[in-house]
C-alpha cells in the first residue's frame, strides 16, 4: 500500500507519526531540515529559505509572521512540536539537503568581491549552527552543488531520500 | 508582541495591479516584437496577468514544483532593482531551440552549448525590448544584467528569487505573460519580480494614487 506524502511547501514545516512521508519538492538554495526520533517514529520536515531573522527584531520581541522562513526560528519550533508530541529531546537527529546554487554563472559583482559565499551556503550554514546550539545531532547531508532537489522523509525509518531532476536518487 | 509592519506588498490594491498591468502589456508587446525579428515569425502574446501571491504559491503558478522548465534569470538595474525570469517548459524549450539552431535536441536532460546560448540570447532580447518600453514611458533607465540559465526543477529555480523578496515580505508581486505560436508549440511565461522599494518607485512614476493616502480615507 503507497503511504500517502503529506506535502511541506516554501517556509512550512510540517511533522507526522509513521506510517507517513513527509515531502518537499524542488529545493534550490533553500535548505530542507528533517527532524526525527526512531523510537516515537515522529517526524517533522522544515522547507528553509532563509538564515536568520534578524536579531535586533528578535531582542524587540517583535516577531514575522511566517516564523518558518528562517533557520533559526523554524528548528526551535519544529524541536519543540515534537516535544509536545511526545518525542525526547535527546533522541532527536537531524538530515538535512539542499542549498543549491541554481545559477552558478550568476552575474560577477566585482564591488561584492568574487568570494561572497551563495545564498545556499549561507542557509546550510546558519542550519547546521541552529541545530548545534539546540543540541540536535547531525545524522546526515546532501548539501550544495547546481542541481535542485526533491526531499522524501519516511517516518516508519528516518530514511530522508533525495531525488535531482535527472532522475538521480540517493537516501540519508 | 509588537504589531508586524505593513509592506508595501500589503497596500497594494486593483488600481496599481491595474497600471501595473498596463505599463507590462507595453512592454510585453515590444519584446514580441523583437522576438519575432529575431526568428522571423509571428510571436502572439496574452494581456499579462499580474498577481500578488503568497511567496510559496509561485511555484504552483509556474505549473508545479517538480516540472522540470528552463529558467532564464536577469536582474534588472538601473533606476530600480528586480528580477526578470523567463521559463519555458522543457518541451517548448527544444521546440524553440529547433527553430533557433536547426539542430534538434540531443538529450532530454542536459542543452547543450549552443541551445543554452541560444536561450540566453532570446531572453536577453526580450528582457531589452521589454525593460526599455518600460522605462520610456516611466522615464525611467531600466538595463538587463546578463542572463543565467538554469535547466532544472521549476521549485529549485525560482527560489533564488523568492528567497531574495521574502527577506521584505510574504508576498511577492508576478506578472505573468504567455508567448505562443512562431509554427510550433512554443509557450513561455515572463515574470517581472520588482524589489518592494523599486514597485513603490515604478507606481510614482505611473502616477496612480499615492500608496498611503493622508488625511480622510
Amino acid at each position: 500500500m503507497q503511504t500517502p506524502a503529506i506535502k511541506v511547501r516554501i517556509a512550512e514545516c510540517k511533522i507526522a507519526r509513521a506510517p507517513a512521508l513527509l515531502k518537499s519538492y524542488g529545493l534550490g538554495s533553500c535548505v530542507g531540515v528533517a527532524l526525527y526520533d526512531p523510537q516515537t517514529r515522529i517526524g517533522g520536515l522544515a522547507h528553509i529559505l532563509l538564515p536568520a531573522w534578524s536579531k535586533a527584531k528578535k531582542r524587540a520581541g517583535d516577531l514575522p509572521r511566517n516564523p518558518m522562513k528562517y533557520a533559526d526560528l523554524a528548528l526551535e519550533r519544529l524541536q519543540e512540536h515534537l516535544i509536545e508530541e511526545g518525542c525526547a529531546q535527546e533522541r532527536l537527529e537531524a538530515k538535512i539537503a539542499g542549498g543549491a546554487n541554481m545559477f552558478s554563472s550568476l552575474f560577477p559583482n566585482p564591488s561584492q568581491g568574487p568570494v561572497k559565499p551563495t545564498i545556499g551556503d549561507r542557509n546550510v550554514r546558519a542550519v547546521k549552527e541552529n541545530l548545534k546550539r539546540l543540541g540536535i545531532p547531525l545524522r546526515g547531508e546532501d548539501v550544495g552543488g547546481e542541481e535542485g532537489r526533491t526531499l522524501e522523509l519516511d517516518t516508519s525509518t528516518g530514511a530522508l531520500r533525495i531525488t535531482t531532476s535527472r532522475g538521480l536518487s540517493r537516501v540519508l | 508582541m509588537a504589531k508586524p509592519k505593513l509592506s508595501i506588498m500589503d497596500q497594494l490594491r486593483d488600481v496599481h495591479l491595474d497600471a501595473l498591468q498596463e505599463i507590462c502589456n507595453i512592454g510585453m508587446g515590444h519584446a514580441a516584437t523583437a522576438l519575432s525579428q529575431m526568428i522571423g515569425k509571428t510571436v502572439n502574446l496574452n494581456v499579462p496577468k499580474v498577481t500578488l501571491a503568497g511567496l510559496d504559491q509561485v511555484p504552483d503558478i509556474i505549473g508545479g514544483a517538480e516540472q522540470v522548465v528552463v529558467g532564464i534569470y536577469l536582474q534588472v538595474w538601473g533606476d530600480f532593482r528586480g528580477n526578470l525570469l523567463l521559463i519555458f517548459p522543457r518541451d517548448s524549450a527544444q521546440n524553440l531551440n529547433a527553430l533557433l539552431t536547426g539542430q534538434p535536441a540531443t538529450s532530454e536532460l542536459i542543452l547543450s552549448e549552443i541551445h543554452a546560448s541560444a536561450l540566453k540570447e532570446v531572453a536577453n532580447i526580450l528582457a531589452g525590448a521589454y525593460l526599455g518600453a518600460m522605462g520610456n514611458l516611466l522615464g525611467l533607465s531600466l538595463l538587463p544584467s546578463v542572463p543565467s540559465l538554469a535547466f532544472d526543477m521549476a521549485g529549485a529555480i525560482v527560489d533564488y528569487i523568492l528567497i531574495e523578496l521574502g527577506q521584505e515580505s510574504d508576498l511577492t508581486l508576478v506578472v505573468e505573460t504567455q508567448f505562443f505560436g512562431m509554427g510550433s508549440t512554443i509557450r513561455g511565461h515572463f515574470f517581472l519580480l520588482p524589489d518592494p522599494n523599486s514597485l513603490k518607485l515604478i507606481l510614482e512614476a505611473s502616477r496612480v494614487e499615492p500608496l498611503i493616502r493622508s488625511g480622510r480615507d
